[in-house]
């Protein structure tokens, strides 16, 4: 399955190994590790424990990238800026006989800055993956020239000397805690709870997720200055392990060696990063020594290797298990909503044109409260433009809409769900590599709280909840669509084709299905369809578009005995 | 009036290397949708060709140069990218990352890191009044103009180009009606590479050839190609010419650091505001479906 | 501490020098009876070490730069087999332990520590560029630890308790050079160089000379490495018209600076000098650069017994081409080293670095032993005036006799 707009596409099974925390025998693993390297200063000697505390402030960083990359599918070739800040925050500092908390501060607040605003900026709407990566790029590159001609503040390309805090057995102690204690606390406050479920779905399929109520613009830039942040403070433990701090710790050589060391290690783990990390720069100490002037190739050709055979790097076999858990804070029942006084659904004078061409011109339509309207019309009519308008996903160029009484034409697609209106799409938009009870926990996270569903969906949820949408029949894929969009108690309900490529009894109990919801629930439903008998069971009103005008409104008989529609459909005959 | 014709011809030799090269990472943008980080360093390759091939004719060893260009383009396709089609936008970027560090280290190893040199085949100036200019930058330079506009001619008036521009638009689409994706994705990276193996080959007599050479060309055409709408073609020669311009309008008043600075920071401001690029054509867009 | 007296990276040395042949080292055996024979006569009673004596050799191997790594490990790697030819330093032969740091400052830093941490070093020889000798002299100087710089031009803004600077100084570079060129060509000079800190350091001490020359700066052009266009460069400089050029521009860029003035008619013509111009950047530059002059402390023409066998060694040893000037530095590092261990009688690193201050060894650069100055752990050096010539030989043209380093005491 490919999601759409900025998301990389994620194979369904890798998606199954990047797993919101590691199985049992990983636990294990990880604790294991930890005891192992609390005992390194006792094994090794001073060098080697000194390039072991700086790999570990290393793997904190790029568990800061992944945070951004594995997590929320952001994508940065520039994240070594972040790191820069926070080593050259201590190091100026320390240089300047100031404190190193008060550097460390600084660099981890101007990171998270930074962060934010490059978020904002390279994630919005418009943007494609190449976007963010040009910016960062850009910004790595900025940043280094800075750092190299700036002498008096940076030290210019000979950097500034930092003199160790402690010896380096105890500071070693430190670097571990921190990326104990920091990685530790990433995955419990961060990434079991729901913000990392967002995430999750963001990474998946952000159009989904933002029809489920997610504000998926602010969750990213969030993400993303936490992952600056992040990287930022890795730098600050970093700066006294490097003895000289330069301006290459901010360029876009490091930036992609911290790329390498997550995807060879595993995005989307705890462990994978911090594994990369410490191994490359363990072993590339190790290998250059003995391999001299080639190990660089070596690395290269290793690399192309592991990126084309081991997608899933190499700590991705540790974990199994959801991705998605349910954190329990949505046990209790959905706050309850307003029934919608007045009309459902208003819309005025919509107009919308896509590079000089008129799409929609002038489109008015009102749906009262628990209506069921259906939209239909031939191809290129404007259909989809308008349901795209009607649910924020498309920006109209005049026009306002209205639901239950309140104007929403300037509201993002996650506000107009709180709002109480939901959609589905003509091809199912689901989290691809997620099982069907993932999806709901999802939805009851936005929505607040549980509701009752029709025995329709309870009966999906209780029968297929452990089954990936990836394995169920186009049917029960539309029926968990419906079922995410009423877990938000809507009071509109924007419906896509939902009957295409539905044998005709199972399209046949759609139609009765989705009457039965209108009875029970009260919601308005708005349906484009195409399939005739549907709409005729369906609808409590049929309204024909035609070149992006309403040419016929009415009861089925009326609408299809009119001249108008006639010659719309079958053309001037 | 000298010191214009020299800030004039100074700009159009480096925007028209930098605009084939640009045109090359946004046929590879657009068709493959990858971002190939390898662009420099398949300058650098042309370069050490022409290195090699030193004691050729000019025009031959730019031709077998070119066909090295190709070849290299089909096995780099077949063997590696082909692989990672399906994986990803930050794996397409990283698996062309680790192509370009094999390619300098290859080039290290053969070569050993010492500066190379070559002349350029057309030693002297060319004399107008009290203006002269070097003649080898003013015939690349018209060269690529020429080369520029025929690839163009290429991609928007024949069939060729109409198949390439449907398949960049549309895969699937295209792949319907006859114009096969893994013949077009091979044939177009294999042409792609060949371009940025001939821009480094006519820069080469200019320069120091070291395997490292190819990096300051890169984030440019990069930028070139971010602020052009994807998928369109003429749009990153367009780019690149606006980005040198503007780069050449800053060092004429501000030391090359500076305005480097400068332009980083403009360029980022810029993609920030318009990330979908300026869309070059002037033609009225057909209708667009949701 | 490895048992066998060789360690890891022993075998890699010596291997690697008898690969070549026996007759190699027959040469080498001569060339060292010439390089290092004379330090260890001076001794009355030859120390004798109980272990061999560790260096640790750090260069930039890969990255910008890696010619001048190369050339410099070449050099170094002749003195290695010169020395252990006649005995090795106390009686043992010389341990080296050798890593890339590819000339970043953070590498480099690392690779320092853990020669020192690990590898137990007794000595630090080596890096390139003055970053990485600033990082390599703060950390070596924490653990007193003796490091030779071998590179030039690097004024070294401490005294510390380890550095010592074989290479000539940006004082040593342009005190004769500049008043040399003003009344040769004219007073009005145009800086310009890479855009980092060394060139404008060096251009900074040139600047003093051009003043007290009483010659006059018209333009100072700054560019930052990895320049390809130099175009917009060399059209300032022809628009100050200067009778001088003082050019501070290095590595890559420095050839494609060249070839570029060539191609706009700047060279050949106009008459620059400095740091650009480096025997080993002659292939590239081409023709462009016949007839220039430079302020150097060697050239093959240098006519010593041991300079003689030096030359022959290193063709023999890498083919023809040019020497590059580190590479010679580094040929007779050991020497110094070896003077300065036999004068302590004993490996520690505190002794030794005194031992250091007035040491004297032999070079292929005199006839006569030159001395590590005792106030300043730097070397003045004899200096000449060179003119390139056709084919990439620097002729010399004048003697300028034992030219001072010019650092402050310390």
């Amino acid at each position: 399955m490919i999601s759409p707009a900025t998301n990389e596409r994620t194979g369904a099974h890798a998606a199954r190994r990047e797993a919101a925390g590691p199985s049992r025998p990983g636990r294990l693993l990880v604790a294991a590790l930890v005891v192992a390297a609390a005992l390194a200063p006792f094994v090794l000697n001073e060098f080697k424990v000194g390039l072991i505390a700086l790999s570990l402030a290393y793997g904190l960083f790029a568990i800061g990238l992944d945070l951004a990359w594995g997590r929320a599918g952001i994508i940065s070739i520039g994240h070594a800026v972040f790191f820069g800040l926070g080593v050259y925050g201590v190091a100026i500092a320390l240089n300047g006989g100031g404190s190193a908390l008060l550097g460390a501060a600084a660099g981890v607040a101007l990171a998270a800055t930074l962060g934010a605003a490059l978020a904002a900026a390279g994630l919005r709407r418009a943007a494609n993956p190449s976007t963010m990566a040009v910016l960062t790029l850009a910004v790595t590159l900025l940043a280094e020239k800075i750092a190299r001609s700036w002498w008096s503040v940076t030290g210019g390309s000979t950097g500034i000397f930092v003199a160790p805090l402690a010896s380096t057995d105890v500071y070693y102690w430190f670097c571990l805690a921190a990326t104990v204690v920091v990685a530790g606390a990433l995955w419990l406050f961060a990434l079991r709870r729901p913000f990392g479920a967002r995430l999750v779905a963001i990474r998946l399929n952000s159009q989904r997720a933002e029809h489920l109520g997610v504000p998926v613009h602010r969750e990213r830039v969030v993400a993303f200055a936490l992952s600056a942040a992040l990287s930022a403070l890795a730098g600050c433990v970093a700066a006294p392990l490097m003895s000289s701090v330069s301006p290459d710790r901010v360029g876009v050589v490091l930036s992609t060696q911290v790329l390498v060391w997550t995807a060879i290690g595993g995005k989307a783990t705890m462990l994978g990063p911090i594994l990369g990390a410490v191994a490359a720069t363990y072993g590339q100490d190790a290998l250059a020594t003995r391999l001299g002037d080639s190990y660089l190739l070596l690395l290269g050709v290793l690399f192309i290797g592991s990126v084309l055979l081991f997608p899933a790097g190499v700590a991705g076999p540790f974990h199994s298990g959801p991705l998605v858990v349910d954190s329990g804070a949505n046990a209790g029942p959905a706050p309850r909503r307003q029934p919608a006084a007045g009309d459902a659904l208003l819309c005025q004078a919509i107009v919308k044109r896509f590079s000089g061409n008129v799409v929609l011109d002038g489109v008015d339509l009102r749906v009262g409260a628990g209506e069921i309207v259906c939209l239909i019309g031939p191809n290129g009519a404007g259909k989809s433009t308008l349901l795209g308008i009607l649910s924020g996903a498309v920006a109209a160029d005049a026009g306002a809409v209205a639901l239950a009484g309140r104007r929403i034409e300037a509201e993002p697609p996650h506000a107009r769900v709180a709002a109480g209106l939901a959609r589905t799409f003509q091809v199912p938009s689901l989290f691809p590599g997620l099982s069907v009870g993932e999806h709901l926990i999802l939805a009851r996270q936005e929505a607040g709280g549980r509701v009752t569903l029709p025995e329709a969906y309870a009966r999906l949820e209780r029968e297929q909840r452990e089954r990936r949408v990836e394995d169920l029949s186009l049917s029960d894929r539309r029926s968990l669509e419906i079922a995410m969009a009423l877990c938000s108690s809507p009071t509109t309900l924007l419906l896509d084709e939902p009957a295409a490529g539905l044998a005709r009894a199972e399209a046949n109990r759609l139609a009765a299905t989705l009457r039965a919801l209108r009875d029970e629930l009260g919601c308005a439903i708005v349906c484009v369809e195409h399939d005739m008998e549907i709409v005729r069971d369906l609808a409590d009103r049929i309204v024909c578009l035609h070149r992006g005008r309403i040419i016929s409104e009415g009861s089925m008989d009326a609408v299809s005995a009119d001249p108008e529609v006639r010659r719309a459909y079958l053309g001037m005959a | 009036m000298s010191a214009y014709f020299q800030i004039l011809c100074d700009f159009v030799w480096v925007a028209t290397t930098l605009a084939l090269v640009a045109f090359s990472l946004g046929l590879i943008l657009g068709e493959l949708k990858i971002v190939n980080v390898a662009q420099g360093d398949l300058m650098m390759v042309g370069a050490y060709s022409m290195y090699v091939l030193r004691d050729l004719p000019f025009p031959l060893a730019l031709l077998l140069t070119f066909v090295v260009g190709l070849v290299l383009g089909l096995a780099l396709e077949r063997g590696v990218l082909r692989w990672v089609y399906d994986k990803g936008f930050m794996t397409t970027l990283l698996a062309s990352w680790g192509v370009g560090m094999v390619l300098e280290q290859a080039a290290a190893a053969i070569f050993s890191v010492s500066q190379k040199g070559l002349d350029p085949p057309l030693a002297g100036q060319i004399v107008v009044g009290a203006f002269a200019y070097p003649t080898y930058r003013i015939a690349v330079s018209v060269g690529v103009v020429v080369l520029l506009a025929a690839l163009l001619a290429l991609v928007y008036r024949t069939s060729v180009g109409l198949r390439l521009r449907a398949s960049i638009d549309n895969v699937q689409m295209a792949a319907l009606m006859g114009v096969s994706p893994q013949r077009t994705f091979a044939l177009v990276f294999a042409v792609a590479t060949a371009l940025a193996v001939l821009a480094g080959a006519l820069v080469a007599p200019t320069l120091a050839i070291t395997p490292t050479m190819g990096l300051s060309y890169l984030a440019p055409s990069f930028f070139a190609v971010m602020i052009a709408r994807q998928g369109s073609l003429a749009g990153p020669i367009a780019g690149a010419i606006a980005v040198e311009f503007v780069f050449t309008v800053l060092q004429a008043y501000l030391n090359v650091t500076l305005a480097e600075s400068i332009l980083f920071g403009l360029l980022a401001l810029f993609i920030a505001i318009k990330p979908q690029g300026v869309s070059w054509s002037w033609k009225k867009a057909g209708k667009e479906t949701q | 501490m490895s048992k066998d007296g060789f360690g890891a990276y022993g075998p890699l040395v010596s291997r690697r020098g008898f690969a070549r042949g026996a007759a190699n080292l027959a040469l080498g055996v001569a060339g060292a009876s010439a390089l290092g024979g004379f330090a260890g006569r001076a001794q009355a009673a030859p120390f004798k070490g109980s272990r061999p004596y560790k260096i640790g050799f750090v260069a930039p191997l890969s990255g910008p730069v890696a010619p001048e790594g190369l050339a410099m490990q070449r050099g170094f790697d002749l003195g290695v087999e010169a020395i252990n030819a006649v005995g090795g330093i106390a009686g043992q032969p010389v341990e080296i332990v050798r890593q890339d740091d590819q000339a970043v400052p953070a590498v480099a830093g690392t690779v320092i520590k853990k020669f020192i941490q690990q590898d137990n070093v007794d000595m630090i020889v080596g890096t390139i560029t003055s970053d990485e000798e600033t990082v390599a002299g703060q950390i070596s100087a924490a653990y007193n630890v003796p490091v030779m710089f071998l590179e030039a031009g690097f004024w070294m803004p401490f005294c510390t308790s380890s550095c010592v600077l074989l290479g000539e100084t940006s004082y040593s570079l342009l005190s004769e050079l500049v008043p040399f060129m003003a009344e040769k060509y004219g007073k009005k000079f145009v800086l310009i160089g890479s855009d980092f800190e060394f060139p404008h350091q060096y251009l900074g001490v040139g600047k003093g000379f051009i003043a007290k020359a009483g010659a006059t700066v018209t333009d100072e052009i700054y560019a930052p490495l990895g320049t390809a266009d130099w175009s917009s460069s060399i059209a300032k400089i022809k628009a100050a018209a200067p009778d001088v050029i003082l050019s501070a521009v290095v590595g890559g860029d420095a050839i494609a600076f060249v070839k570029q003035a060539k191609s706009f008619g700047l060279l050949p013509g106009a008459h620059l000098t400095g740091i650009t111009l480096q025997p080993e950047f002659y292939p590239p530059m081409g023709d462009a650069v016949d007839g220039l002059f430079v302020v150097t402390r060697y050239s093959e023409e240098i006519k010593t017994a041991g300079n003689a066998t030096f030359v022959a060694a290193y063709k023999k040893k890498y083919g023809e081409g040019p020497i590059p000037l580190v590479g010679v530095t580094a040929s007779y590092a050991l020497n110094f080293a070896k003077a300065a261990v036999e004068k302590a009688g004993t490996y520690d690193r505190k002794a030794v670095f005194e031992a250091l201050h007035g040491a004297r060894a032999t070079t292929p650069l005199s006839d006569a032993p030159l001395t590590l100055n005792a106030s300043n752990l730097s070397i003045d050096y004899p200096m000449y005036i060179c003119q390139i010539q056709s084919g990439g030989l620097f002729k010399i043209v004048k003697e300028l006799g034992v030219v001072p380093a010019g650092l402050k005491s310390c």
